[in-house]
């Protein structure tokens, strides 16, 4: 057998380099929300922006310029709660990624892969064509989104444990037949609907986007998706076992089936929000775990601070370039994403050896 | 589920009924037209109402209906900044409209904030989330807002039909908002007049069966009773062969045993002009068959003149009359 | 440690795998599992370490019954080294050998100066020590039990369960395996397919056949040319080397007597 490379399980390898990356990284994040912020279709300088901030944040300034007006209106409720949307999103789909694939042993996993998609897409459409959710006023779309998205990742994780316990193949499997139906079902309806408009809203809401931010909705997502991720921190070494299967965990204390269960239903409530909030964003949740992956290796100890915060940091930029790519137009962020996504994966798939370590056989 | 769903309904259709007739206008004594409220819509479908303290003076204006309306009107010089036209601007209002700072693509909300308009016309799709977000927003920085009525303010087609009258209702609204009712009312009198003209010419005749039809390739949309486009036909006396009940969209067969006494084809611009879209009908060997088609009567209305239409609403109306009742305006 | 199977069934798919096994494991001994493939070895270990629960029968560990301790404190008691140890993800040696501290902590609790240090011991013990920043998938076959020993090693359990641990493995390392193992000085329960390698390392052998147990007793009494011909339906001969081994030495067909 032929030896292969040592970097081949992360360029750095050592603790101190993962710290060290860890409060770059929280750095990079900080800097990036305050450099996007300065960026927008109107100009304004770096200095009022700040001072709004400042005014809004500290009380500090003159209320007259910076608390009421245009240009506090447009760092205050336009540009800043996208910022910090683009933030929790990327953050809680960089996380629910590194889970997803560890819960189905899968490189390839990412955190829409058990039937989330197609159940918040199942639900969107309703919502949109038979009216469906009225009574949730203006969100109903999210909302039934968010309940498409949950009752479908539930209704996986039962399917799968029909005559016999869940394990990951079951997972995908039930996670794969079970979209399709609700595909089928949400072009069924299209189809009976007819309704071009309906279709253009469903199409654009499907896209992703980080336009709806509100304070109000951040206010719900930012304490989930922190608190998600920071649970998800604490079970490391449990998430480290799912890579090496139920047999082997059971011999080293671990009864998986319980953690995977709760791991799924939290999972599948952090990407309910995410989906509520900004629809659906692909790619992040699988591109961001595989490159931390490949530079500090497979330990989820490291991986998930990491990958939280690179996935906020990746979003954020990836939105500012959906703003100002096209001058005076906005490319939506879910096409964008996946324009820069896919031929990363492709790069990765060329690279098979990694992540696909040892013998197939 | 569904007893909350018709318990909605019954909501909403109690609140439309509390509303009565549509527009309520609260308007001082005579010398001063100010403070004036209409009501409008908000994202949700509710009604909101928008009290003006005198006559905008930044206007932002989104899609043909608004801009067209404001021009006519003559208020092109309030105009901060328009965008969303569907193809050119109406002929006789081109003068006007090169006056005014028109936007090829949409602004972002920023830049919409940043003009700082203090009245916003627009569609119920602009205020969604995505772009301008609800009404509300701009309300608490003391921007009013009007919603197009047939742009879905109200809610679906389905539940509140699009109808002439809620166009004429539209430019008579930003008429009140403007002060320039006399001006609002001339246009409006117009389409009722050429309406009128029309209902007494066919007093008694058997009405024409037609058809509104978008070719969409492998299917038609219909354009049935509760569209603009079924309702202004039913208006001038028509009767609709398809769509009368619903507007599912039908096929080719369907059409052939509908075989309407004339045909409407949709064309928009900039992708398919009106020799096209009747092209479409009368070069296809299937359709042969057709009365409409055997007797020359394939016609094609722009959808701007039967979708939120606003002035043009003249134009759709003169459209159909015409094409219904050549003898009339030999 | 002490452990004791009684009466174990097995039904999977239909077929009864283990029909009735009653077993008893001393301490400190060096037990080995043999038998034809199919015959329920990995089965019965299987249920030992308790990824399979047996239909009926009962499993005993320390005079309590297996199915009563929580899979945590099982997993403080019996460490596994099995054949199949193939990750679709890259895990450094070092981390592997972590996991094996799984069931000593706590799930918030993280790992400290004490389990980098056991980690380190048991790298040392399977002379693995130089490799643990490695990437375990890009080490040899015999280099990888190593490490899955050194994992179970970390555990500290009384008790090394083998299934199979040395299939596929060159001579060089299948000896060096169990020759770490066996100077440990535990309880040892594997499952071996070479006879003569059973011979040389185990105290008390448990034959198998067909979901029974067929023979126990010390490899002398069980590896006889008689039971090697019942057991496996081939000839062989069996002699003492001059170091006091059992030899096995089989007679293919086209070989004349």
């Amino acid at each position: 057998m032929k030896r292969k490379p040592d970097f081949k399980n992360g360029i750095f390898h050592g603790k101190p380099i993962y710290v060290l990356a860890v409060i770059l990284l929280t750095v990079i994040l900080v800097i990036s929300i305050l450099t996007a912020v300065t960026i927008g279709s109107v100009d304004l300088s770096v200095r009022d922006v700040y001072s709004v901030i400042l005014y809004k944040v500290f009380g500090i300034g003159d209320p007259e310029v910076y608390g009421v007006g245009a240009m506090s209106d447009i760092v205050w409720f336009i540009r800043l709660p996208r910022i910090l949307l683009a933030t929790a999103v990327g953050m809680g789909l960089a996380v629910a990624g590194v889970v997803m694939q560890a819960i189905v042993k899968n490189p390839i996993a990412d955190p829409y892969i058990l039937g989330i998609s197609s159940g918040a897409s199942l639900g969107a459409t309703v919502a949109i064509f038979l009216g469906v959710g009225a009574v949730f006023g203006s969100n109903s779309i999210g909302i039934c989104a968010f309940i498409g998205a949950f009752l479908i990742s539930v209704l996986v994780q039962i399917t799968a444990n029909i005559g016999g316990r869940a394990n990951s193949v079951r997972l995908l499997l039930a996670g794969t037949a079970l979209g399709s139906v609700c595909s089928a079902f949400s072009n069924f309806v299209v189809y009976i609907a007819g309704d071009r408009d309906g279709i253009q809203t469903v199409t654009f809401w499907l896209m992703g986007s980080l336009a709806g931010a509100k304070w109000e909705n951040l206010a719900v997502i930012i304490p989930c998706v922190f608190i998600a991720t920071l649970f998800f921190c604490t079970q490391s070494r449990i998430l480290n076992m799912m890579l090496l299967g139920d047999e082997v965990s059971i011999t080293l204390g671990t009864d998986l089936h319980r953690y995977r269960q709760v791991y799924l239903v939290v999972t599948a409530l952090l990407i309910g929000f995410v989906v509520y909030s900004a629809g659906i964003i692909g790619f992040v949740g699988l591109i961001i775990p595989h490159v931390v992956r490949m530079f500090f290796g497979t330990d989820h100890k490291k991986m998930l601070p990491l990958s939280a915060l690179s996935g906020s940091i990746f979003l954020i930029w990836a939105d500012v370039a959906s703003r100002i790519i096209i001058p005076k137009s906005e490319v939506p962020i879910g096409i964008l994403v996946s324009m820069i996504g896919a031929p990363c994966f492709i790069y990765l798939l060329v690279r098979r050896s990694y992540g696909f370590g040892g013998e197939k056989s | 589920m569904k007893n909350m769903k018709t318990a909605a309904g019954m909501l909403c259709l109690a609140g439309i009924l509390s509303l009565g007739m549509g527009t309520t206008v609260f308007a001082e004594d005579g010398d001063s037209h100010y403070p004036v409220t209409i009501t409008t819509y908000n994202y949700e479908n509710e009604p909101v109402e928008m009290t003006f303290e005198k006559a905008p003076e930044k206007v932002f204006a989104y899609a043909n209906s608004n801009i067209e309306e404001l021009l006519a009107l003559g208020l092109g010089d309030k105009i901060v900044a328009a965008c969303g036209l569907d193809g050119d601007v109406r002929e006789d209002l081109k003068d006007e409209f090169d006056k005014i700072q028109y936007m090829d693509t949409k602004p972002s909300k920023e830049e919409v904030v940043a003009m700082e308009p203090d009245f916003i016309a627009a569609w119920y799709s602009s205020f969604d989330d995505d772009w301008l977000s609800d009404v509300s927003f701009w309300q608490e920085r003391d921007v009013n807002t009007y919603m197009s009525l047939n742009s879905a303010a109200k809610g679906p087609a389905s539940e509140f039909p699009r109808t002439i009258e809620d166009e004429y209702e539209d430019i008579l609204n930003l008429g009140k908002i403007f002060d320039c009712e006399d001006k609002a009312e001339e246009i409006v009198d117009q389409m009722k007049g050429e309406i009128d003209k029309v209902k007494e010419h066919v007093e008694g005749t058997d009405p024409l069966s037609v058809a509104v039809l978008e070719d969409e390739g492998d299917s038609f949309r219909v354009y049935g009773t509760e569209t603009l486009g079924g309702n202004i036909p039913e208006t001038l006396g028509a009767e609709l062969k398809l769509g009368a009940e619903n507007s599912e969209n039908v096929g080719a067969e369907d059409l052939i045993a509908a075989d309407p006494d004339v045909l409407f084809m949709i064309n928009y611009d900039g992708f398919m002009t009106a020799d096209e879209a009747i092209a479409d009908i009368t070069d296809n060997p299937a359709y042969a068959s057709l009365s409409a088609v055997k007797n020359n009567k394939v016609f094609s209305v722009n959808l701007n003149e039967v979708y939120c239409s606003g002035v043009r609403t003249y134009d759709g109306i003169m459209t159909f009359a015409k094409a219904l009742y050549p003898d009339l305006y030999e | 440690m002490k452990l004791t199977a009684s009466d174990i069934h097995v039904e999977l798919g239909g077929n009864e795998i283990l029909k009735g096994i009653d077993a008893a494991i001393k301490e400190k001994e060096f037990v080995g599992i043999i038998g034809p493939n199919g015959s329920g070895k990995s089965t019965l270990l299987k249920c030992i370490y308790r990824v399979l629960k047996p239909d009926t029968g009962v499993i005993m560990l320390d005079g309590k019954p297996l199915n009563e301790y929580k899979v945590k404190d099982s997993a403080k008691a019996l460490a596994v080294v099995s054949q199949h140890n193939y990750y679709n993800f890259e895990f450094s040696v070092q981390e592997i050998v972590m996991m094996g501290r799984a069931p000593h902590k706590k799930t918030m609790e993280r790992d400290n100066a004490e389990d980098y240090k056991i980690v380190e011991e048991c790298l040392e013990k399977v002379g693995m020590l130089p490799y643990r920043h490695r990437v375990f998938s890009s080490l040899s076959g015999g280099e990888q039990q190593r490490i899955i020993l050194a994992r179970a090693l970390a555990q500290k359990t009384d008790c090394l369960i083998l299934d199979e641990p040395t299939n596929h493995l060159d001579i060089k390392y299948q000896l060096q395996l169990l020759d770490i193992v066996k100077s440990l000085g535990v309880t040892v329960i594997g499952a071996l397919h070479d006879l003569n390698i059973a011979a040389a390392y185990c105290d008390r052998i448990y034959a198998m056949k067909n979901g029974r147990l067929v023979a126990c007793g010390t490899p002398e009494e069980v590896i006889t040319e008689d039971f090697i011909h019942m057991l496996y339906e081939v000839d062989a001969t069996v002699k003492k080397d001059e170091y006091g081994m059992l030899n096995v030495t089989y007679h293919p067909l086209h070989v004349k007597k």
